[in-house]
Formats: C-alpha cells, structure tokens, sequence
C-alpha cells in the first residue's frame, strides 16, 4: 500500500509534475483501489489542510518579506550588518542566517522565512561572488532553524498531540535553535575562507554613525514585532500581519520608497507564493490522512516498538525514520500523526517527553530540505528561481551541519533540558 | 478570416480575467492584514471583540489559496521538481509537459468532481460555521472553484499545446 | 462477508472520551467478535473538530465523540447540554442521560441530521483558569477570558464583567503567557492534560455546567448494518458508558490533584456569591437560549428529568 503509494508520488515528482499534482494523484489512487472512506473525504482533507489559524504566519509573513524587499528595510538591514562585521569571513552568509534566526524568533513558519530572507538575500549573496549553490543551499537550510526557535507551529503540534506543555517545548527549543544556528555559521565562516570569497570592508567607526542613521526604521520592525509578542499585543500568528502592515508604513511614510500601486504588486506576488506554498501542504495533509487510515505509521511504530531497543538505538532509529518521513510528508502532519505514537514508546524508555519533541522538531525542520522533497526547496526553486538540481546540491553540506547538530541534540538532552531545569 | 478576432478578443478578455483576478487576491491579501490588525488591537485594548475574525481570516486564505492556485497553474509556476525538464531535448519537454497537463487535468477534475459531490451534501444538511453561522458551503465552495478552475486552465493549455504540436507537425 | 470498520473519532487522548471508546471496542468484541473492527483515532488524528463533525455527517468518519458544545453548529439543539445553571454536579448528568425514557428520546433526537447517539458521558465541569488569583465575582471584573464564540459561554461571562475573548486554541498559550489575555474557560482534564499550568496557576471553579461528551454515528452506516450489529453498537454504548462513568468522576479528581500537584491551586468562591452567580448564569443562560423553541424543548425534557425524584 504505501509502497506503491510512494512510487506513484516518486514517478510523478520525478517527471516534474506540480508537487500537489503528484500528491494528490497518489491519494486518489490509493483511495480508489483500496476499500477505504467514501471519496469525498478527499474535499474534507483537503480543506482540513488549509483551515488552520495558524497557517496564517504563511501569507502573512510571506508578505512582510515582500514588503521588506521592496521598500528598502532589507537592503539597509543587510549594508548594516555588513558595515559592522564586513571583515569577518562570510559576513554576507551569516548575516542571511542571521536573517533566518531573526524572523524564526517572531515567525513559527519555515516556508516563510525562506520565502522572505531569499527575497532579500540571494541577490546581494550572488553579488558578493557566493555562487548559486552555496547561496541558495544556505537559504533554503537556514529557514529550518524557524521551527526550533520559539514560536513554533510544529512544537505547538507536538505539544497538542502528545500531551505536552507549549512553553516549556518552546523554552526547549532555544539552545538547540541557538546550536543549529552557531554551527551553521562556524561552517560558514570557515567555508567562506577556505574557498577565498571577498570579504567586505573593514569596520570604520565614521561608517557605523550614517548606516545606522538610514536604518533605524528598518531596524525598529523586529524590535516592534518581538516586543508586540512578548506583551502580549498580538499572538505569533497576528505577528506576521503586524510585520506586513508595519513594512507598508514605513515604505509608503518614510523611505517613500513604496507607493499604493507598488504595494498591491508586493501583495500580488505574496499571494500568489501563499498559493503555491499552500496547496502542498493542503495535498501533503491528504496523503497523511491516506497513511493514517490505512494504518500505515501505526505498523511502522508497532514495528520499532518490538525490536526491543535501548533508548540511545531508539533515538536513533526514530531520527532515521523521521528523516525518510520528511521526504514525503510537511513536517504538520507529520508531528500529528507520529507524536501520540512515539511518545509512549519514548516515555517507558525513559526519555523525557520534551527532549523528544525536540528531537522531533529537529529532524523535521531538517526533513524540508533535505533531497528529493521539501518544502524549503520548492520554495526556494519558486522565490529565487533556481533549478532543482542547484539546490539538491547547494543544500548537501548544510545537511551535514544540521546532521551533527541534531546528533548533539539527541546525545545531550542537557541541551533542551538545561532551560528548565535552572527555571525550577 | 473572422476567426483572428475572435481568437485576439478571447485572448485580450483572458488577460483581462487574469489581471482583475491577480488584484482581487492582493486586495485581498491585504484586507487579511487589516482584519487581523483590527482584531488583535481590540482583544488587546479590550475596547470591542471581533468574534468571528479568525473565520475571516481562515476562510479568506482559503479562498486565496485556491484562486491563485488557479492563476498558477495558468502560469505553469507551481512548485515541482524540474530536474527532467533541463535534462531533456526541447522535443522531450514538449511530451513530458503534455504527460503532465494530463494528469494534472484528470487529477484536478477528478478532486472537483468529488468535491462538488460534498459541497451539494453539506448544503443540503445546512452546516454553518461556527461562530459567524455562514454556511459552510461558502468556504468549502473554494476547493471546488480552485480544482474545476485548474483542470480548466490546463486543458486549455494542452489544447494549445497539441495544436501547435500539430501545426508544426503539418509544416514539415 | 467484508469486514466492517468503524472508525471512532476524538479530539482529546487518555480522557474518557479516550476511556469510553476502549471500553465500546472491548464491548464490541464481546459482542460481535470480528465482524465489526472498531479503530480508535484520538487527538484529532482525522482532522479537526469541524472536519470530524462533517465526517460523521457524511459518513467518512463513522462515530465522532466530542462535547455537545462543539456541535452546536450542526444541530442547535446540543446546546441545551451546555446552559448554565442546569447540572451541577456528575450525579446530576448521570440521573439525565441515563434515564430510560430520555436515554431514547436522546438517541434519536438528531436522526433528522443524519446523526445517532450512541454514547453520552459525563467528561467534567467548566472552571476558569486565570494568571491571577479570583475568589469574587468582583474580581472578574475586567478580565480577558478566552472562550468558545458562543453566546452561551459569552453572555454569562459578560454578566459579570469578564471580556469573553475567543480566540484560536493554537494562540491560547502564548497569549496567556504574553499577557495578552488573562485566563481562559475549560475543563480540569484538558488543562492539565495540555500543562496549562506552566502558563497559569489559578483555577476558580465556578461549577455553572458540566461538560456532557456524546458520541455520534453516521445513522445511513449505523442502518446498513446486520441487526445484531446495530443491537450491539447500541447495547455496547449504553454499557461502555456505564463502566466509565466513575472513570470519568474520579479522572475530574485526579486531574484537579495533578494541578495542585503541579504547583497549580484551585479556587472557590463563598457560598453566598456562588449561588448570587449560579441565579445570574441560569438567568442568562435561558436568555441566551429562549428565542429557540427547538432548543428549549430538549432543556425543558431535561429539567423535568431532573425534578422527578
Ligand atoms: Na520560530
Ligand atoms: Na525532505
């Protein structure tokens, strides 16, 4: 069942249909040869995919790195962060990153992030002499820590389906976001030296006094999204709109650099993303239902459950697994679907329930760019216009890096745990 | 003689359709912004509460989502692995993508067929949401409208396609 | 024959709803051995409330257990269950829904919606959790309450000055720990069960209703079963409900141990401003509900269940 449910998305993912094509043909096949619910069950799935508040952040988030493009906050970011720590090897590169920690801490959404720090960065990336692989690889990796870093949607579903507390999985998340992310940018840095990329100008305070000065309503836009979170003004899905309107004020009042026409094409175009983004979480959502049905990662869990493993083979069996999971399905349904099954199994291990929905976390993040599907990288294909090939090999060496973090991650619950525990 | 008009009027009205519609989902994007902005600024200050907000919002990008979700399957810019595509020869392509527009097509019409069958049940039970009580047919209306509109487009496009195919075909 | 498979649905996990349906597929196995293959799917693995709801009505998901005040947009006539004032204790539930005259009546109350009842549980009262400490009804005053967008949890909560504030379950807890609102409505095993307690310590427990859960089934599936089979999904029910009746009182108590356990405290209000709130409640809560005879039926043929002894 699911193996020919696979060939027939890997058969049609291969000859380049739309994602949601393929996804939604093998659903439909699986639904029509094996005796299962009434057809129209795929409208309800479908729907269901889409009807969630907290896919919100999408649309909205996507629009506010539109709008950041467009009128300038982006651009006066970045030549700030370049006046600061141009000579640092791989400033630009870490700087992306940056990006993508930044926004993870206001946005719960990975498709997002690549969306707008993409929009902004690969350009300025290609300039400086990055290449389309190493630039891309980057963007499309970096939009994974999104996840790890609280708010995250994916942690809020584990905490839903297996029972957990949703701030203290947030709290969990920081350390092993922050690892991800100081990896990330050792790897970087040393990559960037190692292959002889132009670094920038050397770090003048005369300099620092004018970037600043043309920056500082770019720079107030993180600072008053994260302090309208942390008071409780708006919740992290509303963050996104709040980014979007406050990325319209302050290009329309004071850059000028937007006008009304300009922001309706910026909303166009963050439309038309959503769309393209959304019905393959939308088709995805329907092939897990599908699996769920069919009994398909009941039986792989039952599976593990007899090897009789040791807590240590288990982490690392389930790694395995979630990895290959991640190739197919949006790491949403993902977490629903797997959570109140391992979790158990987890638990009379004796692994502690939120270091698992970490572990979880992170190996989702991980599963959306990793080769042959996931949603960074068609986001990435579709915003930057690069061709599959470039990303499937730009994003390889940042998997290594994510890899060995994860593997801290799992060897060391110290790491999500450390948190909580100096809180009580 | 009398067909190059027409085809030329057919074609300036698509055109027309596609740009109103691509600036009814920016507007529309847009007015999500501000349901959104209005709502958390009236559950923060307490001064009103929009109940029902967040069906807007949902409902509104689900209609988003399957209206341009039409305009990109039109575009042929939906998210999918191109690696074939580049490696074949310009003939290859052109077989691959006819492969692709038909099962596209049968996917698409397959989903709003079976879709349309639940809508007309829902309808017919009279299910609303549930804190503004519309009809839950609206909502769901989108995924049909976005289906039957996408293997719309695409047999359109095959059409074309096989045309030219043909012509060409016929020219050498 | 073909082997049926009936899928029984849930939002929650290891609450007695949970508890109620592993008790029907033991009951259903007792019964019809393996004719009828009962698969349990909790924590909204087959979708979300709404979409669980529509399942059962289409028939894509066979039996859907829920509390009747997320139904409400199906039928209007669930939210009788939930006005205030009308049960206030588990007893009280369990004398209703296990009535013998109003146990059918209850069945086939919604099989004009295509729906059966085949399952009614006691699951737990209503509290309200806040950030702060509240042992008055003066000191609701103000406050940003989440709850459901429904008048009947609204307009009671409006009665005594709260904000009732719906907003989305995915933003309750980052709002609640932001400031963003100050406590929310719920019963003791969701919040505990969820760990709300790391965002919120206090619960007032203002004993206005009791959340009843009831379990439905698609009635064109349930009528093309075998006879034996709908007798024993009917008999299986009636006695799967029987058995966790008490699971379901004692999982209230345990739940509130596990808050206080949990650095949680449970509060109360006296006597005299309980029942000041109780009179208010009701008041409004048969407000809320008169200008719909349909739904008044259904409270009425409760009440008068209640008031025979
Ligand atoms: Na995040
Ligand atoms: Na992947």
């Amino acid at each position: 069942m699911s193996a020919a449910l696979g060939l027939v998305v890997v058969t049609l993912l291969a000859i380049g249909a739309p994602i949601f094509v393929a996804l939604l043909a093998a659903a439909a096949i699986a639904l029509l040869i094996f005796d299962g619910p009434p057809l129209i069950a795929l409208q309800q799935t479908i729907f269901g995919g889409l009807d969630a508040y907290a896919l919100l952040s999408v649309p909205f988030f996507v629009f506010a790195g539109e709008l950041m493009a467009v009128s300038g906050i982006a651009d006066r970011l970045i030549a700030l962060v370049r006046t600061l720590f141009g000579r640092v090897p791989g400033s630009l590169g870490v700087a992306a990153l940056g990006g993508s920690t930044m926004i993870g801490t206001v946005c719960g959404s990975s498709a997002a992030a690549v969306a707008a720090v993409g929009r902004n960065m690969y350009p300025q990336l290609i300039e400086a002499g990055y290449g389309r692989r190493r630039a891309v690889g980057l963007i499309a990796s970096s939009g994974a820590i999104d996840i790890v870093i609280p708010p995250s949607i994916a942690m809020i579903l584990y905490g839903m389906a297996a029972e957990q507390s949703i701030p203290r999985l947030f709290i969990a998340g920081i350390i092993p976001g922050l690892t991800i992310a100081l990896l990330m940018a050792l790897f970087i840095s040393y990559s960037a030296k190692r292959d002889g990329l132009p670094s920038g100008a050397a770090f003048r305070l005369a300099a620092v006094i004018p970037a600043l000065k043309s920056s500082w309503a770019a720079l107030s836009m993180p600072v008053a999204v994260l302090t309208g979170i942390y008071t409780g003004f708006f919740s992290p899905t509303e963050a996104g709109g709040f980014a979007a309107a406050y990325g319209a004020v302050i290009g329309l009042f004071i850059y000028r650099t937007l006008t009304f026409k300009g922001l309706v094409e910026a909303a166009v175009r963050a439309a038309m993303l959503t769309s393209r983004i959304m019905v393959v979480v939308a088709a995805a959502g329907v092939i897990s239902w599908v699996l769920t049905v069919e009994g398909v990662p009941q039986a792989l869990i039952a599976a593990t459950a007899d090897a009789g493993m040791s807590p240590l083979a288990f982490l690392l069996s389930v790694n395995l697994l979630l990895l290959a999971i991640g190739c197919v399905l949006d790491p949403t349904s993902a977490i629903l679907v797997l959570a109140p099954l391992l979790v158990p199994i987890a638990v009379s291990l004796g692994i502690d329930p939120i270091h698992f929905g970490v572990v979880m976390t992170v190996n989702l993040a991980i599963g959306m760019f990793t080769p042959p599907f996931g949603i960074n990288i068609f986001v990435a294909q579709s915003v930057l216009g690069v061709s599959t090939g470039d990303i499937y090999r730009g994003v390889l060496p940042f998997m290594a890096v994510q890899i060995a973090a994860l593997a801290l991650i799992t060897l060391f619950p110290a790491l999500s745990l450390m948190l909580l525990n100096g809180m009580s | 003689m009398t067909a190059m008009p027409t085809a030329r009027l057919l074609d300036r009205l698509e055109r027309l359709v596609v740009r109103w519609l691509s600036v009814a989902l920016g507007l529309g994007l847009i007015l999500l912004v501000l349901v959104n902005v209005a709502n958390a600024v009236g559950r923060y200050s307490g001064w009103y509460a929009m109940t029902g907000a967040d069906e807007v919002l949902v409902y509104g990008m689900i209609w988003i989502v399957m209206l341009g979700a039409i305009l990109a399957a039109r575009e042929r810019s939906h998210l999918s692995i191109n690696l074939l595509q580049q490696a074949l020869s310009v003939r290859g392509g052109q077989a691959l993508q006819l492969l692709i527009d038909l099962v596209t097509l049968f996917s698409a019409t397959f989903i709003a067929y079976h879709s349309l069958n639940f809508i007309e049940r829902i309808a017919m039970i009279g299910q609303t949401s549930m804190a503004l009580r519309i009809p839950m047919v609206v909502p769901h209306s989108a995924i049909f409208v976005g289906f039957a509109g996408i293997a719309f487009v695409t047999a359109l496009l095959l059409l074309a396609d096989l045309s030219r195919l043909f012509s060409r075909s016929a020219r050498s | 024959q073909a082997e049926t498979v009936m899928k029984l649905a849930s939002a929650t996990i290891n609450d007695v709803q949970h508890e109620w349906q592993k008790e029907f597929a033991r009951e259903m196995e007792g019964r019809v051995g393996d004719a009828v293959t009962v698969e349990i799917y909790p924590a909204s693995q087959l979708g979300a409330i709404p979409r669980m709801a529509e399942g059962v009505l289409l028939g894509t998901i066979e039996a859907f257990t829920t509390p009747t005040s997320f139904v409400t947009n199906v039928d209007a006539r669930f939210e009788a269950f939930d006005v205030p004032g009308l049960f206030n204790s588990p007893e009280a539930v369990d004398k209703v829904i296990h009535n013998p005259d109003f146990r059918e009546y209850l069945e086939t109350l919604f099989l004009d919606k295509g729906i059966r009842v085949v399952g009614a549980i006691y699951n737990s009262p209503t509290v309200v959790l806040t950030t702060e400490p509240v042992d008055s009804i003066a000191g609701f005053d103000g406050l940003k309450i989440r709850t459901f967008a429904s008048p009947l949890q609204m307009d009671p909560m409006k009665s005594i000055g709260v904000n009732p504030t719906p907003l989305a379950l995915s933003e309750v807890t980052t709002q609640l720990q932001s400031g963003g609102i100050d406590g929310m409505l719920a019963g003791m095993p969701i919040l505990t069960a969820f760990k709300f307690y790391d965002s919120a310590q206090h619960v007032t427990d203002l004993n206005f209703s009791e959340i009843v859960s009831l379990t439905l089934v698609n009635e064109m599936w349930f009528q093309a079963q075998a006879d034996e089979v709908k007798e024993a999904i009917i008999a299986s029910g009636r006695a799967a409900e029987e058995t966790v009746f008490p699971w379901g009182v004692a999982n209230v108590e345990r739940a509130n141990a596990a808050w206080v356990e949990n650095g949680g405290q449970i509060l109360k209000l006296s006597e005299e401003e309980q029942a000041q709130l109780m009179a208010r409640f009701a008041e409004v809560g048969r407000e809320v509900i008169a200008d719909n005879p349909e739904v008044v039926a259904v409270y009425d043929r409760i009440t008068a269940v209640l008031g025979a002894e």
